[in-house]
C-alpha cells in the first residue's frame, strides 16, 4: 500500500515538472524605478528592491479577446484594451472632451465635418511612429468588414479623408453630434492590414497587441493573470509603477482575504463584505456610484405575436405599479445598501446629460396613491379575492421573468409590494440565456422582468437608442415604441449645439419616465478598496461621483506610499 | 477470459460512444440562450455587428452542416475555436487539463490512501472506541461542505498564520529563475487545495473499504484462518485486504480516470486554472466549443474507464465473466 502511494506521488511530481512550464523562463530585470519616475513626479523615497508592481484583482469573468476590434465584453475593455489601446478624444474629470491621440479637433460649419489633428509624437509600442494612415485604417476596417465591437460606432461616416500624415476628417452624411460615440480603439495600420479578408481577420487573435497605450502587453495567463509593463515613452507620461498585473479570483472571499494578506494591492467589494474590509486598517474602501442601473421592465410590445398580458400596455397600471414599489426595501434589503434611489435613463454621474426629476412628477413609495390610480382607472377587486380585476374580470396577475442569480431578492421585495396594492406577480426564476431566449424570440411571453444597464459616460446615444422603435429585435428589450421619442432621438444625435442637446435629452428621459416602459429600482453603487500601506494618489475620476478608482490617470499616477 | 468477451464489451462501448458524441451535439444547442444572445447587452449591436459575430462563431451555416463539422472535429481531435477565448480549444484544454492533474494526481490518491487505510483500521477496532472515532468524524467531515472546509483552512494556514499562499497555482506574474524556484512555489500553492481536496473525498473510500471489511471478516475461511492460529496482522493483511480491496477496486478506477475532470468546487474556491472552473464558465458563456470538446473527453474517460472495470473485473471475479 504504502509503495503504491509513494508512487502515485512520485507521479504527481512528476506531472507538475512537466505538465506546465513556467511562462516566463528567466527573470528579466526592469530598469530600477529611480530612472523611471517621470519628471514631474516627486522622486519615491526609499525605493523598494525591484521593479513596482501593482496587482489589481478582478473577479468578473476572464476577459474574452485580445483583439479589440473583435472583443464583445465590456471586461475585455477594462482588462485588456484600455492599458494598451487609445481612442482620438477621451473624457477629463469633468467629463469634457480631452484631447488623446488628437491634439485638437473642429467640426466644418455644416457639421458634416469633423477634423482631427494628430500628435507628433506617438510611437507604436513596437517603435513605429503613429500616423493618419493608423487612424484612416482603423475606421475603414471596422466599417468595411462589419466588426462586431465598433460598426456601429463607425457606420454614419461616409468618408475618411486622410488630408496629410497628421491630419485626418471623418465625414457624414448628417450633423453628428454624438461624435464621443465615435471613439474607437486605433489600431496599427502596420500589424492589422496583414488581415485582408473578413475570415482572416476573424480568425486573427492578436496574441502580441501593439498599441499605443500607457502599458506595454507582456504576458497573459487565460484565467490566471495578465502583466503589463509600464510604456517608458508614453506620450502623456510614463506611469510611475513599473508593472501592472491583473490577477483572476474565482471566489468573492479569498479575494478579500488575498487583499488584506498583501497578495494583491486592490479589488473591488461586494456588499456582503463590506463590514469585514471596514475593519482592516490596512486597507481603504472607495465608494462610488456607478454608471449601472437595474430595472423592472415591462413588455410594452403592442403586437399580434406579444404573448404578454395586453393589460401591460396601460401606462396607468405601469404608473401604479411605480408608486407601489418599496425602494427603500430594495436598497436596505435587496442591496444591502449599496444602491443609490435614482429613476432616469442617464444616473447622476453622467454629469449634464442626467435630468432632474422635478418633485411634482417625482414618483416614490407611495401604496395609497397607486391603489387610488388604479381604482380611478376601473381595476378594482371585485370578486373579494385580493386581486384586482378591470371590468371585463381579468386578474391583474402577471408574470414576472427573473434572472434569479441577480435579482432574487429584488424580486421578492417587488411581489410583496404589489401584492398589497392587489396585483398578483408570479415569479419565474430564470438564467440569462433563458430571460434572453424570452425576449428576444418572437413572441416576447412574458409579462415583467428584472435587468440592467449601463450608461456610457461619454455619449447618452447608446442608452437611449434602446427605448428606440428601431431596437425592437435588438437591443430593446421591453419593446417601448413612441413615435415622439424616436423623433427626437434622430434629432439629439444631429444637434451639434450643447445646450440645445442637453435640453432634447433631459426632455428624452422625462418621457420615458412619464411613460414607465421601464421603472428603474435603483442604481448600483460600488466599492473599490486598496491597500493604504503601500499605495497613495489615486486620482477620483470623474470628479463627481467618483468612478472606478483604477482608472486611466490614477494609472499613470498611483504610487508606491512614502 | 474470453476472447468473444471482450469483444463484446468493445461494441457495447463504440455503440455508446457514438450515442453520446451526437447526444453531445444537440445537448448545447437546446440549452436556452445562445452565445450571442449572452453579450447582446455587452456590445454596442448593431444587426451587422451580430451578424458577423455569427459567422466568426460558425452559426451562420445550417445546423446540419455544423454538425458535420463537429462530427470531423472531434474525430480528428481539433475541437475548433473557443467563442470566448478565440484561441484552440486543443491548447486551451490541454493547459486546463495539466493544471486539474496537477491537483488531482496529488489529492486524490492521498484521499484513497487515507480512506483505504481509514477503514481498514477502523474494521480491525470494529465496534470498538477507534472504530467510533474514525467513522463519526470522516462522515462529519464528508457531510461538511468541501468549500466551507476549504474556506476555515484557508482562513487559519492562509491568512491567520500566512504560511501558504491563498490563491491560484503560481505567485502571479513572478518568473522564475530556475526550475526548482518554480516547483517550491508550485507546491507552497498546492498544500492547501491538495488537502482540502483529499480531506472532501476520503470519507466514502472509508466507508466503502470498513464495510467490505467488515463482510469479510465475517466469511468462514476468516474463522478458518483463525481456528488454525493464524496472528490477526497477517490475517488482515493477506486474507482480509485483497479480498475487500475487490467492491473498492471500481470507485479507485474510476476516479483516477476522471481526474483530468477537475474538482469544480475547489478550483472555483482557489481560482485554480482547471477544468472543473472553466467547464462551468464555458456553460454559462455558452462556449459550445469547449463545453462539446470537455465533455466528449469526459464521456471518453467515463466510457475507457467503464470498459476497463469490466476487463479488471472480469479478471479479478471469474464469476462476471460467464455472464
Amino acid at each position: 500500500m504504502k509503495r503504491i502511494l509513494a508512487l502515485l506521488l512520485i507521479g504527481a511530481m512528476f506531472l507538475t515538472g512537466c505538465a506546465t512550464q513556467p511562462t516566463t523562463p528567466a527573470p528579466t530585470p526592469e530598469q530600477t524605478p529611480a530612472e523611471q519616475t517621470p519628471a514631474e513626479q516627486t522622486p519615491v523615497a526609499e525605493a523598494p528592491e525591484g521593479p513596482i508592481i501593482f496587482r489589481y484583482g478582478i473577479r468578473d469573468s476572464w476577459p474574452d479577446s485580445m483583439n479589440p476590434l473583435l472583443s464583445a465584453l465590456g471586461i475585455s475593455q477594462t482588462f485588456y484594451h484600455d492599458n494598451m489601446y487609445e481612442t482620438l478624444i477621451g473624457l477629463d474629470a469633468e467629463l469634457n472632451m480631452e484631447a488623446r491621440l488628437a491634439e485638437s479637433w473642429e467640426t466644418s460649419e455644416d457639421g458634416l465635418t469633423w477634423t482631427f489633428h494628430l500628435r507628433k509624437d506617438v510611437k507604436w509600442h513596437d517603435g513605429e511612429e503613429f500616423d493618419a494612415d493608423d487612424v484612416v485604417y482603423s475606421y475603414q476596417v471596422n466599417k468595411d468588414l462589419e466588426l462586431p465591437r465598433f460598426f456601429a460606432s463607425v457606420k454614419d461616416f461616409t468618408e475618411v479623408k486622410k488630408v496629410d500624415d497628421y491630419t485626418v476628417q471623418l465625414v457624414t452624411a448628417e450633423p453628428k453630434a454624438n461624435i464621443m460615440d465615435a471613439m474607437i480603439d486605433l489600431v496599427p495600420e502596420h500589424i492589422f492590414s496583414q488581415y485582408k479578408t473578413k475570415d482572416d481577420m476573424l480568425a486573427f487573435a492578436n496574441e502580441s497587441p501593439i498599441g499605443t497605450g500607457a502599458f506595454i502587453f507582456v504576458e497573459d495567463a487565460k484565467d490566471g493573470f495578465v502583466r503589463y509593463k509600464a510604456n517608458d515613452d508614453y506620450w502623456n507620461g510614463r506611469p510611475v509603477i513599473d508593472e501592472l498585473v491583473y490577477v483572476y479570483f474565482s471566489n468573492a472571499d479569498t479575494l478579500i482575504q488575498a487583499l488584506e494578506k498583501g497578495e494583491i494591492d486592490f479589488c473591488g467589494v461586494g456588499a456582503a463584505q463590506q463590514d469585514y474590509v471596514k475593519g482592516l486598517a490596512n486597507i481603504t474602501m472607495h465608494y462610488f456610484d456607478s454608471n449601472a442601473f437595474n430595472e423592472l421592465g415591462f413588455n410594452c410590445w403592442d403586437d399580434p405575436a406579444s404573448k404578454g398580458n395586453p393589460l401591460m400596455r396601460d401606462v396607468k397600471i405601469r404608473n401604479a405599479i411605480g408608486y407601489a414599489i418599496d425602494y427603500d426595501k430594495i436598497v436596505d434589503y435587496a442591496m444591502g445598501g449599496l444602491a443609490s434611489k435614482q429613476a432616469q435613463l442617464l444616473p447622476e454621474v453622467t454629469g449634464k446629460w442626467s435630468w432632474k426629476v422635478p418633485d411634482d412628477i417625482r414618483v416614490d413609495y407611495d401604496p395609497e396613491k397607486a391603489k387610488q390610480i388604479l381604482e380611478e382607472a376601473g381595476y378594482s377587486d371585485r370578486d373579494g379575492d385580493g386581486i384586482r380585476e378591470d371590468a371585463s374580470g381579468n386578474k391583474l396577475e402577471f408574470r414576472m421573468s427573473i434572472i434569479e442569480s441577480d435579482y432574487r431578492d429584488c424580486a421578492l421585495v417587488v411581489e410583496q409590494s404589489l401584492k398589497d396594492v392587489g396585483i398578483k406577480t408570479n415569479i419565474e426564476f430564470m438564467d440569462t440565456g433563458r430571460l434572453s431566449d424570452i425576449i428576444y424570440s418572437q413572441d416576447f411571453d412574458t409579462d415583467m422582468y428584472m435587468w440592467g444597464w449601463y450608461a456610457r459616460y461619454s455619449d447618452p446615444s447608446y442608452i437611449l437608442s434602446a427605448m428606440t422603435t428601431d431596437q425592437i429585435g435588438n437591443r430593446s428589450d421591453c419593446f417601448y415604441s413612441n413615435p415622439e421619442y424616436d423623433q427626437l432621438y434622430v434629432q439629439q444625435t444631429k444637434t451639434i449645439d450643447m445646450e440645445e442637446r442637453v435640453k432634447i435629452v433631459h426632455k428624452m428621459q422625462e418621457i420615458i419616465y412619464r411613460d414607465s416602459p421601464y421603472l428603474i429600482l435603483y442604481n448600483a453603487k460600488r466599492i473599490n478598496a486598496y491597500n493604504n500601506e503601500r499605495w497613495e494618489n489615486f486620482v477620483e475620476y470623474p470628479a463627481f461621483g467618483g468612478g472606478n478608482l483604477f482608472n486611466y490617470y490614477s494609472k499613470l499616477q498611483v504610487r508606491p506610499k512614502q | 477470459m474470453s476472447f468473444r468477451y471482450i469483444v463484446n464489451r468493445l461494441f457495447y462501448t463504440l455503440f455508446m460512444f457514438l450515442f453520446i458524441v451526437s447526444l453531445n451535439f444537440m445537448l448545447f444547442r437546446l440549452m436556452p440562450g445562445d452565445p450571442l444572445t449572452m453579450v447582446s447587452k455587452e456590445i454596442s449591436s448593431s444587426p451587422e455587428g451580430r451578424a458577423t459575430l455569427e459567422r466568426m462563431y460558425g452559426l451562420d451555416k445550417p445546423l446540419i452542416h455544423q454538425y458535420g463539422d463537429y462530427m470531423k472535429s472531434m474525430v480528428t481531435f481539433d475541437f475548433g475555436t473557443s467563442f470566448h477565448y478565440k484561441t484552440p480549444v486543443r491548447d486551451l484544454l490541454g493547459d486546463k487539463i495539466a493544471n486539474s492533474l496537477i491537483l488531482g494526481m496529488a489529492a486524490v490518491p492521498l484521499g484513497i490512501a487515507i480512506g483505504i487505510l481509514g477503514g481498514i483500521i477502523a474494521s480491525a477496532r470494529h465496534g470498538k472506541t477507534a472504530d467510533m472515532l474514525i467513522t463519526t468524524s470522516s462522515m462529519v467531515i464528508y457531510a461538511v461542505p468541501t468549500f466551507w472546509l476549504a474556506m476555515i483552512l484557508l482562513m487559519i494556514f492562509g491568512v491567520r498564520l500566512g504560511w501558504v499562499p491563498i490563491n491560484s497555482m503560481l505567485t502571479p506574474g513572478a518568473s522564475f529563475a530556475t526550475k526548482a524556484a518554480y516547483l517550491k512555489d508550485l507546491f507552497h500553492h498546492m498544500i492547501i487545495p491538495v488537502l482540502s481536496y483529499a480531506i472532501a473525498i476520503f470519507g466514502s473510500y472509508l466507508l466503502i473499504m470498513r464495510g467490505s471489511m467488515i463482510d469479510v471478516f465475517s466469511e468462514d475461511y476468516v474463522l478458518t484462518a483463525r481456528a488454525k492460529g493464524l496472528k490477526e496482522k497477517p490475517l488482515i493483511r493477506k486474507h482480509v485486504v485483497p479480498n475487500a480491496l475487490l467492491p473498492i477496486s471500481t470507485s479507485v478506477i474510476y476516479s483516477l480516470a476522471i481526474v483530468f475532470t477537475g474538482a469544480f468546487s475547489i478550483e472555483v474556491l482557489f481560482s485554480w486554472p482547471g477544468m472543473g472552473k472553466l467547464m462551468v464558465e464555458s456553460v454559462t458563456r455558452r462556449d459550445y466549443p469547449v463545453m462539446q470538446a470537455a465533455n466528449y473527453l469526459i464521456a471518453v474517460a467515463v466510457i475507457l474507464a467503464n470498459f476497463l472495470m469490466d476487463i479488471v473485473y472480469g479478471w479479478l471475479d471469474p464469476r462476471v465473466r460467464l455472464g
